[in-house]
């Protein structure tokens, strides 16, 4: 943390007394301080001792700048495989595409339009091209789902030989194409005169600034809000955040990437080529097993995975027994890395690291690490909810809502109005509707007929992150934590509508500012919701009850007028029942509406102002928590003839 | 009307064939809900099979049952090598059964080049040596018996897979592990089983196709990824899953190569762009294919 702070003892366990099996505290998901950035200063020591040692080096000299600018394409890949959670299997198309924009585009326009000679202007090219390519292929799949996005990428990857065969006499042909003009590298840094040890230094920075860009970009709210459609994407959209968009940036910067990787490889050999269509796909199939052997999701991984895979195969005796054999090897290794080590090599080392420090506090003999948790009054006034209309109009109103599913109708012709600043319940038996109602409300569903009008405004035609920006926040009932980001991470999301920055901004580090509010923000809200001293944990380690509080603290993170609560009692046993009444209680107190759905019936007459119940998806009364207990329909709708309620 | 005639008897046959190995893909869909993406291997592992055998001098015929039978052992194999260890997962999150069925075909690829070897082979004619007719030439267009056979065993083996499906107990328990395998294997099913039998069903597919093709296009290692990849856009288009949807991508498939083929001389070489646009054209408007069910969103 920036600031000042109290230190927070971690593992205590002071803001959930309903939980006594808390995990520890503090589960940092790499080590703090000066630390990290160990990995980096030795890949710096390595890049400058291989690039003085092997300069005159036929053999390995070529394979360093392989490993340079394939463990950049990979990080590259990593972009969109582990954090967006999107599988493309056609990127090698991008780093052909690459080489062939640099290498045709770049004397095009720099000795025909604009006369000056700028070699490393190839770079921008390919990096333009490569991203202009990446996003209209991502809009024409990102709407996919699963493997649907893959099948579209392995085609598309399949269809750059084919227009290579098409526009032979400009692409070369199969053969491929030559580079005539490129950089002159001869005396770049340390290259001494050597044009191949110039190349070498250029994939070496090229390296270095793409772990610059991933390193920010994760730290960032764009990396978090891909973070976050990977874990569940229905969340990320309700807690504002376009993912549509978000996929094509993603895919756009991890082509970019790939593309300049492939100018660079174009360098190398001084010609573009793609091969056959099954050479693209086992090409783009390498990159995966880089990452997956290395660790997905994380920085060091995809380097890990290109130092065995390049330097590997540069090995004399796989060279001599495995020249002609890529995919046994690359197929095996993607096997048995799949198999025994999920995580990969990088990701299953920091687990067991992880394990040994907890079994070592557990045994006493090591102390856990504290949370700085910035220093942030105990009881946070919410911002008070954004009074657009006047007080008179209704949070949410609608008007002959209807919702029907082919023939069956979920809700017809419902008319609710919800008061500012109430608790308003909606309740019924099971099925009656109640879920497709938020679903409704919040742009999930569309109505078949009905209007939709929040603070005075009609949101019918607004998407759903559109619908959370205006101030409409949502908890799920099946919870959509988002398990493997850290809980401060997963509310910094949830702030995603309230906070700026663009992707330019954010790869660059420049948004630090920013970042930093949005932190605190954060951490703010975990405080108000409890949560504060596991803020650095994984959500996943969360046990249930806090998953639910972790959702409400997101939710807030919106500053929303109004919070729907979609069952937020359910699984929880009557203290933790207690303490979210408490909780809701205090989030009314702070100017929010909030609009409860719920089946236990302690917490919706002790909270609610109002009560609405809902068969059917039939309104059958409305009234005051009294008014709505001792109404016949009511009863005999929930209870059939009982009349206990 | 020969330029028509032509059009029609390649898109028949073409679109038999890739609605065939379409249906590969389908079966181990229809039970585990992933894509074999090692389909297009299998073919032509199953090739190089039948090669071998007829190398060694058996007969056509027998080298042909011996195929069908190994090639449901290779099936077989690839789900314990590739889909086993992933133990219980969701496939649609989850996406390692990618990476270990793409493995799965690559690591096959190379070991036929070491086992046998990596070049194109003929093998003998199946339909011509049982039935021994060559061609007949309808309007200027050669029609062979091959053409004729690989139609009629595509849709006898359709229509067999069909019943299967529907009709039988096994088919029954396909769907069952589909839906929901742990509801599955507590009313009874076997579903370690079931998903391997429709691995071995696939294979002997694969092995039918391989062998019908081999006059057509020869068995060579490229065959995977061209008839793999085209027809698994055949498979998505009709929606996986469907056999009528398979049949309905492998014949648009086939009918807009045949058409660009037919178009000039020069425009072969546009067929995979514009497969491709068709395919794109599919997904945007229609993202789990003409027959297949629209995915809806569970919240």
């Amino acid at each position: 943390m920036a600031q000042s702070g109290s230190e927070v003892a971690a593992g205590h366990d002071l803001a959930t007394p309903g939980t006594p099996m808390a995990p520890p505290a503090a589960r940092r998901f790499a080590p703090g301080g000066l630390v990290r950035f160990i990995p980096v200063v030795v890949l710096i020591v390595f890049a400058l001792w291989f690039g003085s040692s092997q300069a005159q080096n036929r053999a390995w000299l070529p394979l360093g700048i392989e490993f340079f600018y394939i463990a950049a394409a990979a990080l590259g890949v990593n972009i969109l495989l582990g954090y967006t959670g999107l599988l493309s299997l056609g990127h090698f198309g991008f780093f052909v595409a690459g080489g062939y924009a640099g290498a045709i585009f770049t004397p095009y326009i720099l000795g025909g339009i604009l006369g000056v000679n700028a070699p490393w202007f190839g770079f921008i090219v390919a990096f333009a091209f490569g991203a202009l390519l990446g996003t209209l292929l991502a809009l024409m799949c990102c709407h996919l789902r699963g493997f649907y996005l893959t099948v579209v990428t392995l085609a598309f990857g399949t269809l750059i030989p084919a227009i290579i065969t098409v526009a032979s006499a400009q692409l070369g042909g199969a053969g491929g194409r030559s580079v005539d003009k490129f950089p002159d590298t001869t005396n770049f840094l340390l290259a001494r005169g050597n044009a191949l040890a110039g190349i070498y230094y250029v994939a070496v920075i090229f390296l270095f600034a793409t772990i610059f860009i991933v390193w920010n970009l994760t730290r960032s709210r764009w990396g978090r809000a891909f973070m976050a459609i990977r874990e569940s994407e229905l969340a990320a959209r309700s807690s504002g955040v376009n993912t549509y968009w978000y996929k094509v940036a993603s895919f756009a910067l991890s082509a970019g990437i790939v593309a300049v990787a492939g100018w660079i490889g174009a360098l190398r050999y001084l010609s573009v080529s793609a091969g056959s269509a099954g050479n693209v796909s086992t090409q783009s199939f390498r990159y995966l097993v880089i990452i997956v052997l290395g660790g997905i999701g994380t920085i060091a991984g995809p380097v890990v995975g290109a130092i065995g895979i390049t330097f590997g195969f540069g090995l004399r005796w796989v060279q001599e027994h495995f020249r002609e054999y890529n995919g046994l090897l690359f197929g095996a290794l993607g096997i048995i890395g799949v198999a025994t080590a999920p995580e990969g090599l990088v990701g299953n080392m920091r687990k067991a690291v992880r394990d040994f420090q907890r079994k070592q506090v557990q045994k006493g003999r090591a102390r856990v690490r504290s949370v700085v948790v910035p220093d942030l009054p105990a009881e946070l006034t919410l911002p008070r909810s954004r009074s657009l209309g006047s007080d008179d109009t209704p949070m949410l109103e609608v008007t002959g809502l209807t919702k029907r599913f082919g023939g069956l109708s979920a809700l017809s012709e419902l008319d609710i109005s919800v008061k500012r600043g109430t608790v308003h319940a909606l309740i019924g038996p099971n099925g009656s509707g109640k879920s497709t109602f938020v679903n409704v409300i919040t742009g999930i569903y569309e109505p078949t007929a009905g209007r939709i009008t929040v603070n005075g405004e009609i949101v019918n035609d607004l998407s759903t992150h559109k619908r959370n920006a205006l101030g409409i926040a949502r908890t799920f009932q099946n919870l959509q934590v988002w398990r493997r980001m850290s809980i401060l991470e997963n509310v910094m999301v949830g702030a995603h509508s309230r906070s700026k920055g663009s992707l330019l901004r954010s790869i660059s580090g420049l948004n630090w500012v920013e970042e930093r509010r949005i932190r605190n923000k954060a951490w703010g809200m975990l405080q108000f919701v409890g949560l504060a001293e596991k803020g650095l944990a994984e959500a996943s380690t969360l046990p249930f009850a806090d998953q639910r509080r972790l959702e409400i603290a997101r939710a807030l993170a919106s500053d929303p007028s109004l919070l729907l609560l979609d069952e937020p009692a359910a699984g929880l046993h009557p203290t933790e029942i207690h303490e979210l009444v408490a909780l809701i209680r205090r989030v009314r107190d702070a100017g929010i509406t909030v609009l409860l759905i719920e089946h236990h019936m302690d917490l919706v007459m002790g909270l609610s102002d109002t009560v609405s119940v809902i068969d059917y998806g039939i309104k059958i009364a409305e009234g005051s928590p009294e008014e709505v207990r001792h109404d016949r329909r009511v009863i005999e709708a929930y209870l059939g003839t009982d009349e206990h309620v | 009307m020969g330029k028509f005639i032509q059009i029609l008897v390649s898109t028949v046959t073409v679109g038999s064939v890739l609605a065939l190995v379409a249906l590969g893909y389908n079966l181990v869909f229809s039970t585990t809900r992933i894509v074999n993406f090692a389909q297009g291997t299998m073919l032509v592992i199953a090739g190089y099979m039948a090669y071998a055998m007829t190398r060694q001098g058996l007969p056509i015929w027998l080298a042909f049952i011996l195929t069908v039978i190994g090639s449901a052992i290779i099936g077989m194999l690839i789900e314990l090598i590739a889909i086993r260890p992933l133990g219980r997962f969701d496939p649609a999150t989850n996406v390692g059964w990618i990476l270990t069925t793409f493995s799965v075909g690559l690591i096959a690829v190379d070991v036929i080049g070491i086992v046998i070897d990596a070049q194109p082979h003929a093998l003998p004619n199946l339909a011509g040596s049982v039935f021994g007719w060559k061609a007949s030439i309808v309007a200027g267009v050669p029609i062979t018996l091959t053409d004729i056979i690989i139609v009629v065993s595509a849709v006898l083996l359709m229509f067999l897979i069909e019943v299967l499906q529907n009709r039988t107990m096994a088919g029954r328990a396909f769907r069952a592990v589909a839906q929901d395998r742990q509801t599955a294997s507590l009313m009874g099913i076997n579903t370690t089983r079931t998903v391997m039998a429709t691995f071995a069903l696939a294979g002997a597919l694969a092995a039918v196709g391989a062998v019908l093709l081999a006059p057509k296009l020869f068995v060579k290692l490229e065959n995977g990824d061209l008839l793999g990849i085209q027809a698994f856009i055949a498979a998505v288009l009709g929606g996986l899953g469907s056999t009528r949807g398979a049949v309905v991508g492998g014949f648009a498939i086939a009918l807009t190569s045949a058409v660009v083929k037919t178009v000039s001389a020069g425009a072969g070489r546009y067929e995979p762009l514009v497969i491709f646009a068709l395919f794109l054209a599919v997904l945007v408007v229609r993202p789990t294919g003409i027959f297949g069910t629209p995915y809806v969103e569970k919240v």
